[in-house]
């Protein structure tokens, strides 16, 4: 599954952020993944770790948030929750029309947050004094 | 101790969508191509559906109608085998080798279409790798995306695979030649549940070997090209 294609861009993303930032390690990696994903969550753990081996955010724990799907009804403007297994979900709870929407959440694969630890003031890898 | 040195940790947003880079690449592809005057189609199954058969009578279909600068990337695993099929065919093919990975990128895309050295083709074809799920996640960056559901393997798809039948402009529904054989095969119940989940696909039955339907499919194809040119 592509579980493995979607972390390693996470990775990437993740990496770059911090690239020029004055980052010791990357302790904790939060993605937002809304519920119309198809990611088997029991991969991401074991996924992530073999994934960030030699980065700086190797031993990085994550998180995952989970990002419910609504929509917006073309008709009223109105946003409802949807689930795409119940039909009953489809009618807009405002107007009545019915499969009439747009989705507007529930389709991220995203990287929400980062925490990292700071490298500790004093005297960095260019030899230069910080505070 | 002196200066004991408590590592302060913060925690920073980033907000950035995975499959941005995708996307935006997909972007740029597409509105190249359209540039060019160039239709790119995006072709979609499962393994066996008859992908390559189909463009093939598609590509004779064109050259029939006076349209001869046609390309196809094939995308498989690995091997070329379909690409052969099209280059003795006549038509420019680029063989893409995702080496295992499940889903046809960007990246994969753009270094295939360097490889034909030309940008004068009239219609261009993804044959997408064997595959309803993961396809469906990855903008190739064509203008139109289709799949096929051949009739042997069964009409009950839709709800089991539901977003590839969501985000497809059109369904073709290939081997018609086997429906005599297949009477459990219900066209209408197919096409009422696409429709339930995509009221705007475009549902096409074809049999590639017979030339059944394959007008009407010519027929889309090409006034998908003129709303592009436009």
């Amino acid at each position: 599954m592509h579980e493995m294609s979607l972390l390693r861009d996470a990775v990437d993303i993740v990496s770059d952020a911090v690239k020029d930032a004055d980052v010791k390690a990357v302790t904790k990696v939060v993605l937002a993944i809304g519920d119309m994903r198809d990611v088997v969550e029991a991969y991401v753990p074991s996924l992530f770790e073999r994934l960030t081996r030699g980065t700086i955010a190797q031993g990085a724990g994550v998180e995952i948030i989970h990002v419910p799907m609504t929509a917006r009804c073309r008709k009223c403007g109105f946003v409802m929750p949807i689930d795409v297994n119940d039909e009953k979900s489809w009618t807009c709870p405002s107007c009545g029309t019915y499969k009439d929407f747009r989705i507007i959440t529930g389709n991220e694969f995203m990287v929400k947050s980062i925490e990292v630890e700071m490298r500790p003031g004093g005297v960095r890898d260019d030899g230069v004094q910080h505070e | 101790m002196m200066g004991c040195n408590m590592n302060e940790m913060r925690f920073l947003e980033i907000k950035q969508d995975i499959f941005g880079k995708n996307n935006d690449a997909a972007a740029a592809f597409r509105s190249a191509r359209k540039e060019d005057g160039m239709l790119y189609i995006d072709v979609m199954a499962s393994p066996g559906a008859g992908k390559t058969t189909l463009l093939l009578t598609i590509m004779a279909k064109l050259r029939e109608r006076g349209s001869q600068d046609l390309a196809v990337i094939e995308a498989d695993l690995e091997s070329d085998v379909d690409a052969l099929k099209i280059k003795e065919a006549g038509v420019d093919s680029v063989e893409l080798n995702t080496r295992g990975v499940c889903h046809v990128e960007m990246g994969m895309v753009e270094k295939a279409f360097a490889a034909f050295g030309s940008t004068s083709y009239e219609y261009l074809f993804l044959e997408n790798i064997g595959n309803l799920v993961c396809s469906a996640d990855f903008d190739t960056g064509a203008h139109v995306r289709v799949m096929l559901l051949s009739v042997p393997e069964g009409w009950d798809k839709v709800m089991k695979y539901p977003p590839m039948f969501s985000i497809v402009d059109a369904l073709v529904v290939t081997k018609c030649d086997y429906l005599p054989l297949n009477p459990d095969f219900d066209m209408n119940a197919l096409k009422k549940q696409a429709r339930v989940l995509n009221p705007d696909l475009a549902i096409f039955a074809v049999s590639a070997r017979t030339g059944e339907g394959m007008d009407e499919l010519t027929d889309w194809i090409c006034a998908q090209r003129q709303c592009i040119l436009r």
